[in-house]
């Protein structure tokens, strides 16, 4: 499409053609990218939710903080009386609290998937939703570094952990796979939020341009001074860049990592060598499902109907259909090669699964897992009604949650000596301590969503200046200008 | 300190004669302070017993053999517990081979115990409850471990060390039979030998040395447990 | 010679383009001009130079710092405190490589970050000219000229489409009282955590817990407060006498008497006492009041029956001795003591 160079994007004229005059507005309803408004606009739609402070806010926020205070006070209890308030026993020694830490991990991975793998390979569509994910990345990450410290006999013992030195000269031992995840913990955490960071300073500058009071000297110090010169946005790239390609192994490498926590030991069904793609592929399918549950929901109370659009959910649930079946394929690796050797105490562990007191949720899981979504996400129609791809994500947030926990305390149950078997039901304190860490996530993210900007508006206006059609005979295709490297 | 010898401390535990009385489980609580946990936390999985008799039964009714095989820590010399621990709280003792659990370095992690395959480390998950008078019966020599943290079996490490300190104030080298853990003290069978196997005439040596009725648990683990049990014919444990 | 500083906002990046070009060609050198964008525009769009890349080079000297720092956790602390776990090696390899892997990955991005910091010199406190309405998507060009030059730059620019026009007399470098605050307060609070830290790990801000296991109930009848000496306990030289117990000859102090007291006392004694007897021991920080330094004056001005008594019965703090020692060792000790005398 011809158009004058100094006209802005957003005013240019529509085709005269009535023909590419329809094609147009069919582009345009359905590509972000190829419906540029009046930037003030853009700007006010993502600023002046964060201003909504309606009862449901306040319900939702007063809820999710009475969870977190609960989470608190259980946890205080748990350490006063000791872990003996939990339904752990002697060979369950891991439970809910470690299923929790693997699950909020997992989330933690697709955030950074998202911004950083689609960012290299320039998927455009990833452009409005980047910043929600990284968001549930942090946050999700945070959640899940607190388990281990809940989770520990003596939590105030637990910077012992740490390579600092103390009084006890005596230094964390890195042969212990608790070590490598911290490592890999605090790697991907603190890289994570400086990744968000970096991409949400022309944001912030943005919102201090258009704020004033409190918020705006707020995203004052923020922005750092952020002005958007040649040399600031140069940098930028390529800090964002060093980030993409430096997070991506991270991100897989503590998964990775978390999954050796569990292959290093000799205990029966754990000691496999495919788990850590095995747990990096689980990770990025329930990551990708949260992902989509956080579109819609801030989608929904945001008002961010202009952004997050049917490409967004249909490009995620292709997504989520490709993560289960890889999730399947190794799943099925894990499974095939104990069950080929039949050895008598990984049979007990199969029979356990497929007949035996677990195996309502082993059948959950794999409907939640594999049947649902093969089922019903090969469909365009499915993959862009919210409703149903909300109902899929949060199911398989289900099957994913189900996963951990049959890897975790209802693997451990089992070992070679049948004297020493045992069997785990969760008690109040870890089940109450659970909601309150999803509730804890929630909070975060409600409070994070009312302060930052929650849609990259910069990399939302450069896609539109980037992105065009181009008339091809008779029809208008979308295209993408990709200059410079 | 001046060098005190190389040892390989081994426990020797004849099943054709174990009775399944107990009593060495009894001695334990005694010695090493372990605490005596409620009826309703055993029912619950958390019973603690650093040494414990595991009772199988072999064959079908009415032709039925009850079988008991003690079971405390292996004392493994590649302990798969060790290398997981993140504070250095159990390590490797190289000179008198024994699997060392330091109380006041450990944090609770309680990945020992998942990694341990013959289940013999036990967690705190309470303070543990001396009443009154029972308060003097503990054991000066041994750390009363306090709740989230690990403990199990030490060959009874404070009597190791009393008997090498009593002969090396005596100048005189340890004498078989010297170093007497708790269990074997109360074994009414003489089921349990201890004994050094770097000395080739202890009595532990005697018995392990081609004795075709010895094996070690899981040896196919390859954790190198230095406990050996002796047991003639074949029996279902032994598979 | 005054610099003049002239913003002007355009909506489009050819017009843009178009008036940098006629301002090069007035002898407005590049590096004078500054193009502000709410998104990114290549250089090439503007006809602007590439600017300088230096990111990519701190991040791998961040590489090369995290790479130090792993080869420090990993082989410094096996080599510093060699403990043996499951007959792996001291040094593993594999776990090492893992340790690496992150600490490089960790450097990377940290420097990244500060790299950017640093070379686009942020945090700005101090105000700049600047125009919000950047951020709705126009571009502004910033000139810096002489003062005789700004009118005629300026009429270019409005001539080229440019609006809403700002000048701002340069105004000469001067320190910004915000960004030293900003440091300060950085500088200061991780000064404040580190020593918070230290303190605590160094046990100079003691917290106890019960679960430290200091105080053990298994020990706790040994401890004081305990009874005075009896009144038939007569601290004399020669035999002791303690009632109900047998007389208690001393030892003579012969060499081989010295030795065994000397062994003795690092098995029973040392542990509090320190192995040189001077009261400095890994412990004696944890007892208030600290053990005595038994080389000092009034300690070995002591009768040995006094001590004898002090070993038998335990005194404040110190819990009796008499399980660990029989009476011949007690004077072993009490001759070894004797040598550590100043």
């Amino acid at each position: 499409m011809e158009t004058t160079h100094d006209v802005p994007i957003w005013r240019r004229p529509p085709p005269e053609d009535t023909e590419l005059s329809h094609q147009l507005e069919h582009e345009r309803r359905q590509h972000l990218l190829l419906d540029p408004r009046y930037p003030l606009d853009i700007d006010g739609g993502v600023l002046k939710p964060m201003y909504r402070h309606t009862w449901r806010f306040w319900l939702v926020t007063a809820l999710l903080a009475g969870l977190v205070l609960l989470f608190g006070a259980i946890w205080t209890t748990q350490m006063i009386l000791g872990l003996g308030i939990t339904g752990l026993n002697r060979p369950v020694m891991w439970a809910l609290y470690i299923v929790n830490f693997v699950y909020f991990i997992g989330i933690g991975h697709a955030g950074t998937f998202i911004s950083a793998a689609l960012r290299v390979l320039k998927i455009e569509w990833r452009r409005p939703i980047s910043r929600a994910a990284e968001t549930l990345t942090v946050f999700a990450l945070i959640a899940a570094a607190m388990f281990p410290v809940v989770h520990v006999g003596r939590a105030w013992k637990a910077y012992w952990l740490l390579p600092i030195p103390t009084q006890r000269e005596i230094w964390p031992s890195y042969h212990s796979p608790l070590i490598w995840d911290f490592t890999a913990i605090f790697t991907y955490l603190t890289c994570s939020i400086l990744f968000a960071y970096i991409g949400l300073l022309p944001d912030l500058a943005m919102a201090r341009d258009h704020t004033i009071g409190w918020r705006h000297r707020l995203y004052e110090v923020l922005a750092l001074g952020w002005r958007g010169t040649e040399r600031e946005w140069a940098n930028q790239e390529t800090a964002l860049n060093v980030f993409s390609y430096a997070i991506i192994p991270v991100m897989f490498s503590v998964h990775t990592i978390v999954s050796w926590d569990f292959a290093m030991a000799v205990q029966p069904g754990w000691h496999s060598t495919v788990f850590g793609p095995y747990f990096v592929i689980g990770a990025l399918f329930s990551g990708a499902g949260a992902v989509i549950m956080a579109l819609v929901l801030i989608r929904k109370a945001m008002h961010l109907e202009y952004f997050l659009r049917d490409e967004h959910f249909d490009g995620m649930g292709k997504f989520l259909l490709l993560l289960s079946l890889t999730w399947a394929y190794f799943y099925f690796n894990d499974y095939l090669v104990p069950w080929y050797g039949q050895e008598p105490v990984e049979k007990v562990l199969h029979q356990l699964l497929a007949t035996g007191s677990a195996a309502p949720l082993w059948f959950l899981m794999i409907f939640c897992n594999v049947v649902l979504p093969w089922t019903t996400l090969w469909s365009r129609r499915v993959r862009t009604s919210i409703p149903a791809i909300f109902t899929i994500s949060v199911l398989i947030q289900v099957g994913m949650y189900l996963e951990r926990y049959i890897i975790i305390p209802v693997t451990l149950g089992r070992n070679e000596f049948p004297y020493s078997w045992g069997v785990y039901l969760p008690n109040w304190p870890e089940s109450l301590i659970t909601v309150g860490a999803f509730a804890l996530i929630g909070l975060l993210y409600v409070l994070f969503s009312r302060i930052f900007p929650m849609i990259p508006v910069w990399e939302v206006y450069e896609g539109q200046v980037l992105q065009g059609l181009r008339r091809i005979g008779r029809a208008l295709v979308p295209t993408k200008a990709e200059p410079g490297d | 300190m001046p060098e005190l010898p190389e040892r390989k401390w081994t426990m020797v535990v004849n099943l054709d004669t174990c009775t399944g009385c107990n009593a060495c489980v009894v001695a334990c609580h005694a010695e090493n302070n372990v605490p005596i946990v409620s009826e309703e936390e055993v029912v619950r999985g958390r019973a603690m017993h650093w040494i414990r008799i595991e009772r199988y039964w072999e064959g079908e009714w009415p032709d039925v053999k009850a079988r008991y095989i003690p079971v405390m820590c292996q004392q493994c010399e590649r302990a798969p517990c060790e290398p997981v621990c993140p504070v250095y709280a159990t390590l490797h003792s190289q000179r008198e081979n024994l699997n060392l659990q330091v109380y006041n370095r450990c944090v609770g992690t309680r990945y020992c115990q998942n990694n341990d395959p013959y289940k013999v480390r036990f967690f705190n998950f309470f303070d543990p409850n001396f009443e009154g008078l029972l308060k003097e019966q503990l054991n000066p020599d041994v750390t009363v471990r306090s709740a989230g943290v690990m403990e199990k079996c030490t060959f009874c490490v404070q009597r190791i060390r009393r008997s090498e300190e009593q002969a090396l104030v005596a100048d005189r080298p340890l004498r078989d039979g010297e170093v007497v853990p708790a269990c074997v003290q109360a074994c009414p069978t003489s089921a349990l030998v201890f004994g050094d196997l770097k000395d080739p005439e202890s009595e532990a040596t005697r018995l392990v040395r081609g004795n075709q009725r010895k094996f070690r648990l899981l040896e196919e683990l390859g954790a190198e447990p230095q406990v050996y049990y002796l047991q003639s014919g074949h029996s279902a444990v032994n598979e | 010679m005054a610099e003049v500083q002239i913003l002007g906002l355009f909506h489009e990046a050819t017009p843009t383009a178009d008036t940098i070009g006629i301002l090069r060609q007035l002898g407005v050198p590049d590096e004078k001009i500054t193009v502000m964008s709410g998104i990114p525009y290549r250089p090439e769009m503007l006809g602007r130079p590439r600017p300088r890349r230096r990111v990519a080079l701190i991040s791998l000297i961040g590489a090369g710092l995290g790479l130090l720092t792993g080869l420090f956790l990993t082989f410094g602390i096996f080599l510093l405190y060699p403990l043996e776990q499951g007959g792996q090696p001291i040094t593993p390899i594999p776990p090492t490589l893992i340790i690496l892997f992150e600490t490089i990955m960790l450097g990377t991005m940290w420097a990244a970050f500060f790299g950017l910091l640093g070379e686009n010199r942020f945090p700005v406190f101090k105000s700049q000219l600047y125009d919000p309405r950047i951020t709705e998507g126009h571009i502004g060009v910033l000139a810096e000229v002489e003062a005789a030059l700004a009118d005629q730059v300026e009429s270019i620019l409005k001539d080229n489409g440019a609006h809403h026009l700002r000048r701002e007399t340069s105004s000469p470098r001067r320190t910004d009282v915000r960004l030293t605050a900003f440091w300060a307060t950085v500088a200061g609070a991780v000064v404040l955590l580190g020593a918070v830290t230290l303190l605590i790990a160094y046990d100079v801000l003691k917290i106890r817990f019960p679960t430290n296991m200091a105080e053990q109930d298994s020990t706790a009848y040994l401890q004081g407060p305990r009874r005075s000496a009896p009144a038939e306990a007569i601290p004399i030289q020669g035999p002791v006498l303690i009632d109900g117990q047998p007389a208690s000859e001393p030892v003579p102090a012969s060499a081989e008497s010295v030795q065994r007291g000397k062994e003795l006392f690092s098995i029973t004694c040392a542990v509090c006492h320190g192995p040189a007897g001077d009261g400095n021991s890994p412990l004696s920080g944890f007892f208030t009041p600290r053990p005595v330094d038994l080389t000092s004056t009034p300690i070995q001005d002591l009768t040995d029956s006094e001590i004898y008594l002090v070993i038998t019965q335990g005194r404040g703090g110190m819990p009796n001795m008499a399980e660990n020692l029989g009476p011949a060792e007690r004077w072993d000790v009490i001759n070894y003591v004797r040598t550590l005398a100043k």
